[in-house]
């Protein structure tokens, strides 16, 4: 038997906040579960695919993030929420070449917003790590 | 007495010793432990795999840098890390929030 539901946006927006919730209680199969069903209400929205990213991004799933993040980008390649998080994840893979040209896309789409914000914190992030490493090998060619 | 009390010193303090002495690894204090240990946590909040890399550098792991010598430059060693630390541990702080403003944003959009 096949289901026609037409949610109001304001559900799905009431299901995306659970399911962030969820994730942010590291109750990630819940997450998983409530992201999937908001997938399957609206296939056409990158957003769903950059809640399941940052759900494996959150586990350490780094290369899946990566997967779902692209995904995200084939629906909405001007998806500046999308950049930002693609630019994070390949921040924390040690990826900065890359990181920076998601991160400054993501500026660029959306200089004055959130994911314009966060890009411009996760660049200044990557100026901190780079740091980091940088000392690290120091240490390590002694 | 003044040659014995001369060969004395030498004898108790060689060069070998001086250099020694002076290029030892400073031992992380209980205190930086502890900023790294915490440090390196909140770094994990952002993302797993980057606390140790934070946390390790607060706590001194790898020792200083050599054939600079001396108390002095070990503390502003120290000093320098500690200053990049915090401005490292601030910066994961702002990013934590961001993420969060983002991803309200991302709940908003989708009502769009």
């Amino acid at each position: 038997m096949a289901w026609n539901v037409t949610p109001s946006y304001d559900e799905i927006a009431l299901l995306l906040e659970a399911g962030f919730i969820c994730r942010d209680a590291n109750e990630f199969e819940h997450a998983r579960e409530i992201f999937e069903g908001v997938q399957a209400l609206i296939p056409q929205s990158e957003v769903v695919d950059v809640a399941l990213g940052t759900l494996e991004f959150h586990q350490g799933r780094f290369d899946a993030a990566t997967r779902r993040y692209l995904q995200a980008l084939e629906k909405n390649p001007r998806s500046a929420y999308a950049h930002a998080h693609l630019g994070e994840v390949y921040l924390f893979n040690m990826k900065q070449a890359e990181a920076r040209r998601h991160l400054r896309t993501a500026m660029e789409l959306d200089p004055r917003g959130d994911f314009g914000k966060l890009a411009r914190g996760l660049m200044e992030f990557t100026n901190v790590v780079r740091f980091s490493y940088e000392v690290d090998e120091g240490r390590h060619g002694n | 007495m003044a040659t014995e009390r001369t060969e004395h010193v030498v004898r108790d303090y060689t060069l070998q010793d001086i250099l020694k002495t002076s290029q030892a690894a400073p031992s992380s204090g209980g205190f930086r432990r502890v900023l790294g240990a915490i440090a390196g946590g909140a770094a994990n909040i952002v993302a797993p795999g980057v606390g140790s890399m934070i946390g390790g550098l607060i706590a001194g792991r790898g020792g200083t840098l050599p054939g600079l010598g001396g108390e002095a430059m070990q503390f502003l060693e120290f000093q320098r890390q500690m200053q990049a630390e915090v401005r490292a541990f601030e910066t994961a702080v702002t990013v934590l929030k961001l993420r969060h403003d983002s991803t309200m944003s991302a709940i908003r959009t989708s009502r769009q």
